[in-house]
């Protein structure tokens, strides 16, 4: 990463302009062109340095549905289990975590049906029970990672 | 707005999201892109996102 590699990273977390040529404007202000800012964004994706380029869409708010789940899987079935959690287009996150309940994923569905049936999808194909966390209050953290100089 | 108008509205949000959640394209005009993907107006993305 060179300098406006990492001034490409740290501004456009704040926000991306919302208008005909967005790359263009956003170049502007990083002193860029519209092709070498598109050209860096891509390349930064390909090697992995970013893993997504876009809007942050608050799914609840538009009616969608996130839910918290875990399960407690026995550790030679581990790789088995995570390959069914997975599999379902539901699952947004899966983490292995050093705990009992050592299966730890996000749901993301349109509605708390969808988020169920999923659940007991989980459930008939692995035989284990899945676990729900449901969330009592929400707060903002505006995550944002700094690359330092 | 009344019911249709929300429902209707509620459905373009989701399908806005469907075509941009992997990520915005890498293109002159990314909210076109998504525009065509979804089937309607670049100005009707631009106003929901």
């Amino acid at each position: 990463m060179d300098e406006l590699d990492r001034r490409i990273v740290n501004t456009l977390q704040d926000g991306f302009p919302v208008c005909e040529r967005p790359f263009g404007v956003a170049a502007t202000a990083l002193g860029t062109t519209e092709d070498e800012l598109i050209a860096r964004v891509d390349r930064l994706l390909g090697e992995g340095t970013l893993t997504r380029f876009g809007p942050l869409f608050h799914v609840e708010r538009m009616g969608g549905v996130f839910t918290l789940a875990a399960m407690e899987v026995p550790h030679e079935r581990f790789d088995e289990v995570a390959a069914i959690v997975n599999s379902l287009p539901e699952v947004a996150h899966n983490y292995a975590r050093d705990h009992a309940l050592n299966m730890w994923f996000v749901l993301a569905t349109e509605t708390a049906e969808d988020s169920a049936a999923a659940v007991r999808a989980i459930e008939r194909r692995t035989r284990l029970k899945v676990l729900l966390f449901p969330k009592a209050r929400e707060y903002f953290v505006e995550l944002k990672l700094e690359v330092d100089q | 707005m009344n019911d249709v108008g929300a429902r209707l509205t509620a459905e373009i949000d989701r399908a806005i999201v469907r075509a941009a959640q992997a990520g915005l394209p890498r293109v002159e005009r990314p909210y076109h892109a998504v525009a065509a993907a979804v089937g309607i107006t670049p100005e009707m993305v631009m106003a929901r996102i």
